[in-house]
């Protein structure tokens, strides 16, 4: 694993919560997606949290890296969640004629987990 | 090209430039227009908004002309100030204007359906204006106003 994504990926409660750095790079994003599905595979995971509570800016590319990565865990039979999109990245990519097309996305982390418990996923 | 007149003088007050040549750099550019918003105290959003415009622009850099670089601006025109987002390569150019203006356009394979149109940059911004030779290269400048 590179040092950069190191600590950036978690398991809490049957939940793999990727963490994306404020100043991510289309290298590390791509890096996170890769050890995320890798994850996924290995690891008795039933929802994927995507946590971009700390990225405040996007582009293009970003977001098309997320939807893939949703898409892709969905494959895998795992929940996709967004979690922590400020008004100014949302802004953002209205901005650019983009969407998170089909991937839930919840206001704080903390929500992202409690729906794991509710829906009873084990 | 763009006209220019009278009333729309611009005052460059500081200037920054950042070379682009991968990714990475587009975040740092992006940070010095974080700071440079500051400075001026340019709302949250549209700092944000700001430095997803020069993401856009730093890729397209990347993507056609492989290098260039972002000039990043504290400008002032009728005493009301802004950031001034110049971006310019030595690349290809773009062939028709009115095309790279449309969503999802792109003449790179690609890059194709991932809507690096520049309609993204000029809805980002509050104004936009292209300046671009086919075979010697482009210049974008956009600006962000306060209000």
């Amino acid at each position: 694993m590179k040092p950069a994504i190191y600590g950036a990926l978690k398991v809490v409660q049957k939940c793999l919560i990727v963490s994306i750095a404020t100043d991510w790079d289309d290298e590390l994003v791509l890096a996170l997606q890769k050890e995320a599905l890798r994850q996924l595979n290995r690891q008795n995971v039933s929802r994927l949290v995507i946590d971009i509570t700390a990225v405040d800016s996007v582009d293009s590319l970003f977001t098309r890296y997320i939807c893939d990565t949703a898409r892709m865990a969905s494959m895998l039979d795992v929940d996709v969640i967004v979690a922590g999109m400020n008004p100014g990245v949302a802004a953002s990519i209205v901005g650019l004629n983009l969407d998170f097309e089909g991937v839930t996305c919840v206001g704080r982390i903390d929500d992202a987990l409690l729906g794991v418990a509710e829906s009873g996923a084990y | 090209m763009s006209a220019v007149s009278a009333s729309q003088v611009i005052k460059v007050q500081e200037e920054t430039a950042v070379e682009v040549t991968k990714s990475s750099d587009n975040a740092v550019a992006a940070n010095v227009a974080r700071v440079l918003s500051k400075v001026i105290g340019l709302a949250k959003t549209a700092t944000q908004m700001l430095m997803t415009a020069i993401y856009e622009l730093g890729t397209n850099i990347i993507s056609y002309a492989g290098k260039g670089i972002i000039r990043l601006q504290i400008v002032e025109k009728n005493s009301c100030r802004g950031i001034r987002v110049i971006a310019e390569d030595g690349g290809p150019g773009i062939e028709d204007v009115q095309q790279a203006m449309v969503d999802g356009f792109s003449t790179q394979q690609q890059f194709r359906s991932l809507g690096l149109g520049l309609g993204g940059v000029s809805r980002l911004m509050d104004e936009m204006s292209i300046c671009s030779q086919p075979g010697r290269g482009t210049r974008i400048s956009a600006c962000k106003w306060m209000n």
